[in-house]
């Protein structure tokens, strides 16, 4: 589509307007974008293009194809008025998202501003991530140079930030391909890193059956727990995984959900509680007495923090007091859902 | 919901980690952040390096809680300077306002103009004004009244005799004003609303005590100067404001007939402001005279005063008038020989007869002139002016 506009203006003469164009952004270049987000484009636009007008620039007409795509992609969020897809683009980070695209298009001076404004951020943020100054800078090192473009395809540079679209800064964007990769990088080599520094080895070992429990009895208490987490909602399972099986921090999950502590520590609180009465109530329908129950649940049947966390680590039943954990909980907990 | 390998992309994940997701979006990408371990972790390594990076920007930050502390003890320091500097100011604009409700009893009346040329630095005056002021207050030494200077330590001395009723066109009567006594205002400039407030927050600690001699002796002077004020008010040829005190008025007074007598002898001419002989101290004014502080036989003060012919002539506020062959030692009344009330004595265009020859003028601008040093006086016809404001009319 942007090939069709050139700077010339004879051949798009309606593109001198363009708070004219905005007001019907249908016909300008039929991108599709509510009315009144061309004017938030060129509004970022201006903020670092002082010299040159929004509607007569091919890289303006390049980064309003891109914002449209990437709305469009989203469907907007699933908005579907007028008022709610244009708030679906004010919410987008449009000067990120236009600083990324000319960075990836080659723009010398796009690219200094990367640097001046995200070069210490990329650093500092692949050293927290990997905890080590000197895989810290492996790392962004690497990442480095492939947002800068040096792989090549069909003689133009491929750089990743073509594929950052704005939803999320590009602060938090740089992190998180940071966190995909360091994860990524030591998932494939976790298995020589855990013997290696005996992190995990405790995943290794054979689960610990309790004396006198049976096998039986250790499908069923975990049957009834996956049963019990599917039928949670993803908010509820988000927070039990976080905190039984990543050890996060109330504040941690907190921080993510948006919510103070305090509402993630009565979440954790009621669920736990929520899924010791129906497990038990599960189990007791399946031909369980109460007293094999509190066995099944340990001693205290108070505190079911520790059978949880183990049942969606996925362990058998009879490793409660193993404080390792593997990823073949995962597999018990998710019930095939998604996942690598 | 777009994925990788199954997993959302990194602009998903960020945008959940930012809270940037609607709910549609949100929920997709929570429920699968339920379930994968992975991707917990990418979101919650972003989140540790976005803390960390905060944390880090605010340890350096200035608005962190130390900087914040120093920020609020460095703002504490300054608002009790502030409120330091708002009472002192305000102490001294008290103290001003009470000698300026002193002042404005006697000099009710718009704010002069000539005001202005106060402010004039006294690096532009010429030097004949600067040695002239010079003269005048080694003549005034050894007055009885307190120089207000250490009060008024920023003002030149010229500057402080010129500065209570000159004006712009007043300047030339500078080394006549100057060469007042000081009990007539020579030394003794009228307050300046706009400068007093300053001047006596600096002075106060160092001459409270010289102040409050200097605002009696003004006291005095206004009581004098409410004689002349008549005088001012029938005058046609300046502006000069009625709250002058009386001795720059008397000053004023003389200037302006100084000024009609000496068009007289060259017709036509303007009052010269600068290099003219008007500049120059006319001899009779040079002299001493009798001042407010001299004791007349009526008992009354002395209005105008003059040396003529070796005798010493003043005209106390009822217009009687005195002679002292004697330099002041003794008085002798003056037969009236005029009409009306004498209020101002002044010297003959050219001091002629070797300053023997001195003028009189009533209330109703009529001039007398007296040939012998005051013992006779006949009525001047002042053909030779050729001013409106001759008092000859």
């Amino acid at each position: 589509m942007g090939g069709v506009i050139s700077r010339c203006g004879l051949i798009c003469p309606w593109r001198q307007s363009l708070a004219q164009d905005a007001a019907n952004p249908k016909e300008w270049m039929g991108l599709g974008l509510p009315a009144g987000a061309l004017a938030l484009l060129e509004a970022s636009w201006s903020s670092t293009h002082a010299q040159e007008r929004a509607a007569e620039d091919e890289g303006f007409v390049q980064f309003a194809e891109a914002v449209a795509e990437i709305a469009t992609h989203a469907r907007y969020g699933g908005a579907e008025s007028e008022k709610q897809k244009l708030a679906f683009v004010a919410a987008m980070k449009l000067d990120d998202l236009l600083l990324a695209r000319e960075c990836a298009a080659g723009r010398e001076e796009a690219w200094e501003r990367f640097m001046l404004l995200y070069r210490e951020t990329l650093y500092k943020a692949a050293y927290a991530i990997a905890r080590s100054e000197e895989r810290g800078r492996e790392l962004a090192d690497s990442l480095y140079a492939d947002l800068f473009g040096l792989k090549e395809k069909d003689g133009k540079r491929q750089s990743p930030l073509k594929y950052y679209h704005g939803r999320g800064s590009l602060a938090g964007w740089l992190r998180s391909v940071l966190s995909q990769r360091f994860v990524d990088g030591y998932r494939s080599t976790r298995r020589e890193v855990a013997i290696a520094e005996g992190e995990e080895f405790a995943d290794a070992r054979e689960p610990e059956t309790r004396e006198g429990f049976g096998v039986e009895g250790q499908g069923r208490l975990e049957r009834a727990l996956a049963a019990e987490m599917k039928a949670l909602d993803a908010e509820e399972r988000f927070i039990l995984s976080s905190y039984f099986i990543d050890g996060r921090t109330l504040k941690q999950v907190a921080g993510l959900l948006g919510v103070h502590e305090s509402t993630v520590s009565r979440s954790v609180s009621k669920l736990a509680e929520q899924t010791r009465r129906r497990v038990g109530k599960r189990l007791q329908k399946e031909g369980l007495s109460k007293r094999q129950i509190e066995e099944m649940m340990e001693t205290d049947v108070r505190d079911l923090q520790i059978p949880i966390k183990k049942i969606l680590q996925g362990e058998p039943v009879g490793a409660f007091l193993n404080q390792g954990g593997g990823a073949q909980a995962e597999e018990v907990v998710k019930g095939g859902g998604a996942d690598d | 919901m777009t994925k990788t390998n199954g997993h959302p992309d990194a602009n998903l994940l960020a945008a959940f980690a930012e809270h940037a997701l609607n709910g549609a979006e949100r929920t997709n990408v929570l429920a699968h952040l339920a379930d994968c371990a992975r991707c917990r972790g990418v979101v919650y390594l972003a989140q540790e390096a976005a803390e960390n990076e905060t944390a880090r920007v605010e340890a350096v930050s200035p608005s962190s809680a130390r900087g914040g502390w120093f920020n609020w003890r460095f703002a504490a320091v300054a608002a009790v300077l502030l409120m330091s500097v708002g009472v002192a100011g305000w102490l001294a604009y008290q103290h001003t306002e009470k000698r300026g409700d002193t002042n404005e009893a006697v000099n009710k009346g718009p704010r002069p103009q000539s005001e202005q040329a106060m402010m004039v630095e006294p690096e532009t005056r010429p030097e004949e004004e600067k040695s002239a002021a010079k003269k005048a207050e080694a003549q005034n030494a050894p007055s009885p009244v307190p120089s207000p200077a250490p009060a008024r330590k920023a003002m030149p001395p010229a500057e402080a005799v010129a500065n209570p009723s000159t004006g712009g066109i007043a300047t030339a009567a500078l080394p006549a004003v100057a060469a007042l006594p000081a009990t007539e205002g020579g030394m003794l400039p009228a307050p300046v609303p706009g400068r007093s407030s300053a001047t006596h927050y600096e002075a106060a600690p160092k001459a409270r005590q010289l102040i409050e001699q200097e605002r009696s002796v003004e006291q005095q002077r206004m009581q004098s100067a409410a004689a002349k004020a008549s005088l001012r008010n029938q005058s046609e040829m300046t502006s000069y404001d009625s709250r002058e005190p009386v001795a720059t008025a008397q000053a004023d007074a003389s200037t302006m007939k100084m000024e009609s007598l000496d068009s007289g002898s060259a017709p036509g001419a303007a009052y010269p402001v600068h290099g003219s002989s008007a500049e120059m101290p006319h001899p009779a004014m040079a002299r001493p005279r009798a001042n407010s502080s001299t004791a007349l036989p009526g008992g009354g003060a002395v209005a105008s005063s003059l040396v003529a012919g070796g005798n010493e002539l003043a005209l106390d506020e009822n217009g009687k008038l005195f002679l002292s062959p004697d330099g002041g030692a003794s008085w002798r009344t003056i037969r009236k020989q005029w009409k009306g009330k004498a209020i101002v004595l002044l010297n003959a265009p050219g001091g002629g007869k070797g300053g023997a020859e001195v003028l009189l003028r009533n209330e109703s601008n009529h001039a007398w002139m007296s040939t012998d040093g005051g013992e006779t006086w006949s009525p001047y016809s002042g053909t030779n002016s050729t001013d409106e404001s001759s008092p000859s009319r």
